[in-house]
């Protein structure tokens, strides 16, 4: 098994053509670097198990990087798009079965090596939670699918299979909640 | 209140990295929580995920499906797909041969094959007793009652001369009950129909009469109620012409079943004795070498305890179990329950 070499700089091509050829350091620099976002986005979205629907989603980009094609960006946006499907069926299923409420005062085990930055993400995952609570479902998908999947006007509009108008409208009504609801409870320092 | 296009403006600066202003710090402050709370540590792959990070060829995240059977029967090999077609051929052959759908010459070929390697006989159209499972021959033997109604049920006497639309007479062993030779030819009437073309017809209506007990012979017993027993009237034309005439019961004309005296068993199985000579009839029925009327005397046989009273003469039932051992070349007691089913066949 080759390694990634240490310290080296591997451009975006050089990664995806060695995860092409199976090559377990490009794999695990790919999951490495989106693998805590798409977490992240479960988490913001009240999946009830994030950590295994980011297993999911990657398993299948795994599966499917030979037929990839694009830059880093659209590589970003291409794992988004799984992990957005991944989550519409993971409602589509909760939806027909007994509804689990999330722990939410347990969000996950805080890492003991940076006990402050882990508290720190909890408590913004807290408000950022709390201000999604706020918002309708196709604004909150839009914000986060634009701010975590750094997803364009367009590929969000594709994904969501709606017009570029419709979700342009949809962001701006939610950043006009969010800015009042902030505005409401006081910036947090 | 800021309008909408700041604010949008504000969001694609902190979206490509740029601070938007302290004009806009809701919005800054959002952005840096959702960064925050999405930029924790690597969560922990599940196996099948850390398997696929090792650089293993996926599987498709799951246990393969096993092919379904369509598939299983595509990839398989030439051989197995000949054998199989063989196979199934073979079965669906030896299903029609069973169940006696298979054309004659077919199912004589087919015949052996079946019989040898499965517990049925292929029944052959000359040998209807064939049709019936070997089992259930002793089964049958012994509801022979019940059986063999049906089998003796016709229209009417045949008129002279269409004698020959019945069924072959050799299927029928010869028998004679003493006293019974003399029953005229028209008795023969009282034969099954060949295709079973006469069931239900006239049920029973014979029956009541010819349950009388005939005074010539001891074998000569009635079967009542027997259903789809063709009438047996006095109308009833003698049948054909092949009956040497000899031998009428006392005071039974032809094809009288309730015409006769009491006493009297009119349409005796000796009435099928009468059978010309040439008439070879088929070859694998019991008794098959029947002898022709003329070599077929009224066997005295003493079936005094042997044949219910029910039977009557005309009955084929009577005349099997009246029939001696010797009355065929391939023994009489074992074919005799053949003769009686084939009746009972005929009329299916």
């Amino acid at each position: 098994m080759r390694h990634q070499p240490d310290g080296a700089e591997h451009d975006f091509d050089a990664v995806i053509g060695a995860a092409r050829a199976r090559e377990s350091w490009a794999l695990e620099h790919l999951y490495t670097a989106l693998a805590p976002a798409v977490a992240g986005f479960f988490r913001l979205q009240r999946a009830a198990e994030p950590e295994d629907l980011t297993s999911e989603v990657f398993a299948g980009v795994l599966r499917n990087i030979p037929t990839f094609r694009g830059d880093e960006s659209h590589f970003r946006s291409w794992v988004f798009t799984i992990a957005y499907r991944r989550l519409a069926d993971e409602r589509r299923a909760a939806s027909r079965r007994p509804h689990v409420r999330p722990l939410d005062g347990v969000l996950e085990p805080v890492d003991a090596a940076d006990v402050e930055a882990d508290v720190a993400r909890l408590l913004a995952t807290r408000r950022v939670r709390e201000l999604c609570a706020t918002l309708p479902p196709a604004q909150r998908d839009v914000l986060l699918l634009r701010l975590v999947g750094r997803m364009t006007v367009d590929e969000v509009a594709a994904l969501m299979e709606r017009s570029r108008g419709a979700i342009k409208a949809l962001q701006r009504r939610g950043l006009a909640t969010v800015t009042a609801v902030v505005d409401a409870r006081g910036v947090p320092l | 209140m800021q309008p909408d296009r700041d604010r949008e403006a504000a969001f694609e600066a902190l979206l490509q990295g740029r601070d938007p202003g302290d004009a806009f710090g809701p919005l800054t402050s959002f952005a840096e929580d959702v960064r925050t709370a999405t930029g924790g540590a690597v969560p922990e792959p599940s196996p099948a995920l850390a398997v696929l990070l090792r650089g293993a060829p996926g599987t498709g995240g799951g246990a393969a499906r096993p092919a379904p059977t369509a598939g299983r029967l595509a990839g398989a090999s030439v051989r197995v797909k000949v054998a199989l077609a063989a196979a199934v051929a073979a079965t669906g052959v030896a299903t029609a041969g069973a169940t006696g759908r298979l054309p004659e010459p077919v199912a004589d070929a087919v015949r052996p094959i079946v019989e040898l390697v499965t517990p049925f006989e292929v029944p052959a159209r000359s040998d209807p007793v064939r049709r019936r499972h070997s089992g259930d021959r002793a089964h049958r033997a012994e509801t022979a009652d019940d059986e063999v109604g049906p089998a003796i049920a016709g229209p009417s006497a045949p008129p002279p001369g269409q004698a020959s639309t019945g069924p072959p007479s050799s299927t029928i062993p010869a028998v004679a009950a003493p006293g019974y030779a003399a029953t005229p030819p028209g008795t023969a009437a009282a034969e099954p129909a060949p295709d079973g073309d006469a069931e239900g017809a006239g049920a029973g209506s014979a029956a009541p009469e010819a349950s009388s007990q005939p005074s010539g012979g001891p074998a000569a017993t009635g079967t009542p109620g027997r259903a789809g027993q063709p009438p047996a009237t006095p109308e009833s034309p003698p049948r054909g012409d092949h009956g040497s005439g000899q031998g009428h019961a006392p005071g039974g004309p032809a094809g009288q079943a309730s015409g006769g005296p009491p006493g009297q068993a009119p349409g005796g199985p000796d009435a099928r004795t009468s059978r010309p000579p040439d008439d070879p009839g088929p070859p694998d029925v019991a008794g098959g070498g029947k002898p022709p009327a003329t070599e077929a005397p009224a066997t005295p046989v003493d079936t005094a305890g042997s044949v219910p009273d029910s039977m009557s003469p005309a009955d084929p039932t009577a005349a099997r179990i009246a029939t001696p051992p010797e009355a065929g070349p391939s023994g009489g007691g074992g074919r005799a329950g053949r003769s009686r089913l084939s009746g009972w066949d005929r009329t299916r």
